[in-house]
């Protein structure tokens, strides 16, 4: 009957227990050090969803995204896991006396196990051609890369011959189950047997030696991935970074608000740094990145771990040298290492989120150093000092004056703090609405589409101030607080229940924010309201335009909020409009550079954001470019004669004249 | 050192101007502070924190100017005082503070303020309380260095740079370009919070100058003629001068 002798051609292999034995110590330690490292940071109430994470982990759904890594990681990733099923099969062989190894089940065992490797051979050659071949990966190459390439490599070589080694000696009938093993055997058939045997012995010892290797690497290297991934993707939190978390401002005892040091970063942003495997996925669509900007996501997480590093290298007593340098770092604080630019570059766009395949939370830690900068420091970019105080005083970025908010409404008869009745909705046209002068044609668009549905509607008019998006993302987490406070008090006298807003900006604070501050309303975008009122048939539309047509996703909306569909379905109604896609679209959609409160920055470092996303456009058979956002529409509108004309849905869908 | 620092309380500068008998409708009006007198603060703040010392605000005004003097508390000044009053005119404003500042604060060591408030644009009060006060007064300065008793102020002169070098006590407006005023950071606010606001009642001078508003008279609309036939856009524009006398 088909089987194997364990331990074949071997003696002294109780050695192999003390070693594994060493290596589960080394191994242990070090993930010890790992989560003693995490808990120096903050507290974070984080639930753990094994769920999500193990779909991620045997779907592969977040590294499929991209086809040729997500193929290379899944080919390793299967054949591992195949071989280290294989292996205990074999331990409970070894060790318990259970014969499951003989017959049909131990002919197929060693075909998996020969495909397995295969498979991880496979995956290493894609690894290293990438690595070495390949460039605009993504992906920077260090040491580390290479050697756990290179032992994984061994590991499933080695494996090979001497499986070979051994079918070649034995001469078993059933050899051919072993396909790769007998191929292996080739090169060494001329070889005596002695020489086979001596050969045989040599290269187990060193498969064992690279596997226990193996094992006692992981927590030192980029193969702790394999745990901390796991742990990264099961404590994911679906509105991180959507939902910023809310500071405590009443804390008399607080001498600083904010991430203005390592450790100050919760327990979960710190293990998030070390799940990062430099894979570079989160630059791939990051417009910071791409438009010459000094942030670069990846190096962003990378550089943050290599502080959190030095920082502990304080808590080693021996070491005085090392203190010394961690004590420089402690003292400098995160500002002294990370650039300013780096850190005002971001919108907020959540390209490195959706890109990530281990949901590294990236735009928490850079909001939360923006905190610190404005709220302990009060330091950052001149020209915000004017936009906080126009805020502070008119409740708009602008500084316009409050009472002159309502006045676009008072342009067009909209009903104006309306008394309410049942089924009335608060339209809130957000700052850019009510003030902006391009916009306010936005506004008087979806008013009209309103009016013609005969929804019963009202404005807030002139009590209705900023939504605080900006202010936020842009760390000014104290000015947001009371914008929220005055806000949801305002909405609340007034008895609002259902708003609608045509700036995703808006739309995002209202519905996801607002309720961590006690504002609970029914919250639509005027894309997802549209698009219900087309459906079912209250606002009907004969219009009829022969044009072609792209459609970009604004951030807050489509990444966001994951609005993809309504916008398209609402265009899609219009007779003879053609849409067609930009090669960026959806959740690789490309930020239009606005967000994150860069709105109210200068761009001065590299490309413009938003000339980069009005070339894509202007590169297609397009004669018109749709937005939904009054953010992208403002920044598109600027680029003038270089880019295409651009619209709000709202406006094609009310049919402009 | 003890520097006070005048710091008016004024219209934001977006606020349309209503008028009711002659006076401004403070209704639906927001407050901000004299943005020449935040200047002003910030330098204070600049010379308390090399220096040491303290910064009081000095306000003549309303009783709710408490809440927009609290900004110039977040920024760093240590306290405020208002003395309450409806007065508007420079004079009676400066006895006023010159009482109030001989009653409480008479060893300061510098007074500090903004050359001009953007609402009257008088540009009276520093001038008018150095002579009640009886010490020297230097406008319009973009640039202050204490040294001990010394103080080195730079201002921009007709097409060169003064440096005037006045001994303290003195009084010093600022002008724009000084400094860039902080914005309050958390800790500051926080402090802020606890610090006092004090209400000062004195007895008002007798406000001989009455002050009273109008708006200036509007002036007609220019109009522009059509030129795409010059003949006839020249015999309107002959009329129209006609029309108005100027022919």
């Amino acid at each position: 009957m088909p089987t194997r002798e364990i331990y074949w051609n071997i003696s002294g292999h109780f050695l192999m227990y003390i070693l594994f034995l060493i290596a589960l110590g080394v191994f242990a330690y070090g993930i010890y050090k790992r989560v003693k490292l995490w808990n120096q940071g903050e507290k974070e109430n984080r639930s753990f969803n094994i769920t999500y994470a193990l779909r991620q982990i045997f779907l592969h759904q977040g590294l499929l995204k991209k086809s040729l890594p997500g193929f290379m990681h899944l080919t390793i990733f299967f054949g591992f896991l195949v071989l280290t099923i294989a292996t205990i099969l074999v331990a409970i062989q070894a060790d318990f006396g259970l014969i499951i190894l003989k017959g049909n089940f131990y002919l197929i065992f060693s075909l998996l196990t020969d495909l397995a490797g295969f498979l991880i051979l496979i995956g290493i050659i894609i690894a290293l051609s990438r690595r070495i071949f390949f460039t605009d990966t993504g992906l920077d190459n260090k040491w580390d890369d290479y050697i756990v390439l290179g032992i994984i490599g061994a590991i499933v070589i080695t494996g090979f011959i001497i499986e070979g080694l051994r079918l070649d000696i034995t001469q078993v009938a059933w050899a051919g189950w072993s396909p790769i093993g007998v191929l292996f055997s080739i090169p060494f058939r001329n070889v005596s047997i002695t020489n086979q045997q001596s050969l045989h012995q040599i290269l187990w010892w060193i498969h064992l030696l690279l596997a226990m290797f193996f094992i006692a690497y992981i927590p030192y290297s980029k193969l702790f991935h394999i745990i901390v991934s796991f742990l990264n993707q099961a404590y994911y939190q679906k509105d991180a970074g959507r939902v910023l978390t809310r500071l405590d401002l009443e804390n008399e005892e607080a001498e600083t608000f904010g991430v203005g040091a390592s450790a100050q970063f919760t327990w979960k942003q710190r293990m998030d740094l070390d799940a990062c495997t430099r894979c570079g996925r989160c630059q791939t669509n990051c417009p910071a990145y791409n438009s010459q900007k000094p942030l670069n996501p990846k190096e962003l997480t990378q550089n943050l771990k290599s502080i959190m590093y030095k920082e502990e290298l304080s808590n080693l007593p021996s070491s005085a040298q090392f203190a010394e340098v961690a004590a420089t770092v402690k003292a400098k604080g995160l500002n002294n290492e990370i650039s300013e630019d780096v850190i005002w570059s971001c919108t907020t766009c959540l390209a490195c989120q959706e890109g990530c395949p281990v949901n590294v939370e990236h735009i928490q830690k850079i909001v939360d150093i923006r905190r610190y900068n404005v709220l302990t420091e009060g330091d950052f970019p001149g020209e915000l000092q004017s936009t906080f105080r126009n805020i502070e005083t008119n409740g708009n970025p602008w500084g316009i004056s409050w009472s002159s908010r309502e006045n676009w409404a008072k342009e067009t008869n909209i009903p104006i703090g309306k008394s309410l009745e049942e089924n009335t909705i608060l339209y809130w046209p957000g700052c850019f609405g009510a003030y902006d002068e391009r916009i306010k044609k936005v506004s008087q668009a979806f008013a009209q589409i309103l009016q013609k549905a005969n929804i019963s509607f009202t404005i807030l008019g002139n009590s209705e101030k900023c939504c605080g998006d900006s202010v936020r993302r842009l760390g000014n987490e104290y000015l947001y607080q009371m914008l929220v406070m005055e806000n949801i008090e305002t909405l609340q006298e007034r008895g609002i229940t259902k708003i609608v807003t045509q700036c995703p900006h808006c739309y995002n604070s209202l519905k996801n924010e607002y309720p961590k501050f006690g504002g609970n309303f029914e919250v639509s975008h005027h894309t997802e309201f549209i698009n219900l009122l087309i459906k079912g048939g209250s606002f009907k539309q004969n219009i009829e335009k022969l044009a072609t047509i792209t459609y970009h996703d604004p951030c807050y909306l489509g990444r966001y909020n994951e609005l993809y569909e309504a916008p398209r379905d609402i265009l899609r109604t219009v007779k003879g409009l053609k849409l067609i896609e930009m090669p960026r679209n959806k959740e690789n959609s490309f930020c239009c550079g606005a967000g994150g409160g860069r709105m109210w920055l200068e761009e001065n470092i590299g490309n413009r954001i938003s000339s980069l996303r009005a070339q894509e456009a202007a590169n297609l058979n397009a004669e018109l470019l749709c937005t939904a956002c009054p953010f992208c529409l403002t920044m598109f509108s600027d680029e003038g004669e270089k880019g295409l004309p651009v619209k709000d849905i709202a406006e094609i869908i009310l049919g402009d004249k | 050192m003890k520097v006070l620092v005048l710091v008016k309380e004024t219209f934001d500068t977006e606020v349309k101007i209503v008028l009711e008998n002659e006076i401004i409708s403070e209704k639906d009006v927001k407050y901000i502070i004299n943005p020449y007198d935040e200047f002003a603060i910030e330098e204070a703040i600049k010379i308390k924190e090399k220096l040491g010392g303290e910064v009081i605000l000095y306000s003549v005004g309303r009783e709710e100017a408490s809440a927009t003097l609290k900004t110039g508390l977040a920024m760093g000044a240590d306290q405020a005082n208002i003395i309450k009053s409806n007065v508007k005119n420079s004079m009676t404003v400066s006895q006023l503070l010159s009482e109030a500042i001989n009653k409480h604060d008479n060893e300061f060591d510098l007074i500090l303020a903004g050359w001009v408030s953007i609402d009257d644009n008088n540009a009276q009060v520093p001038g008018r309380l150095s002579q009640l006060l009886n010490i020297p007064f230097v406008n319009v300065v973009t640039k202050v260095d204490v040294t001990g008793e010394i103080v080195l102020c730079e201002r921009e002169g007709e097409g060169c740079q003064e440096i005037v070098e006045v001994r303290i006590p003195a009084i010093i407006a600022v002008q724009r370009g000084i400094n860039e005023p902080r914005y309050p950071t958390m800790k500051n606010i926080m402090q802020a919070k606890r610090k006092n606001v004090n209400l000062l009642e004195l007895t008002a001078p007798i406000d001989k100058v009455k002050v009273s508003y109008q708006f200036p008279e509007q002036k007609n609309k220019g109009e522009i003629i059509d030129g795409s036939n010059p003949e006839q856009a020249a015999k309107v524009l002959v009329d129209r001068l006609k029309e108005s006398k100027i022919l």
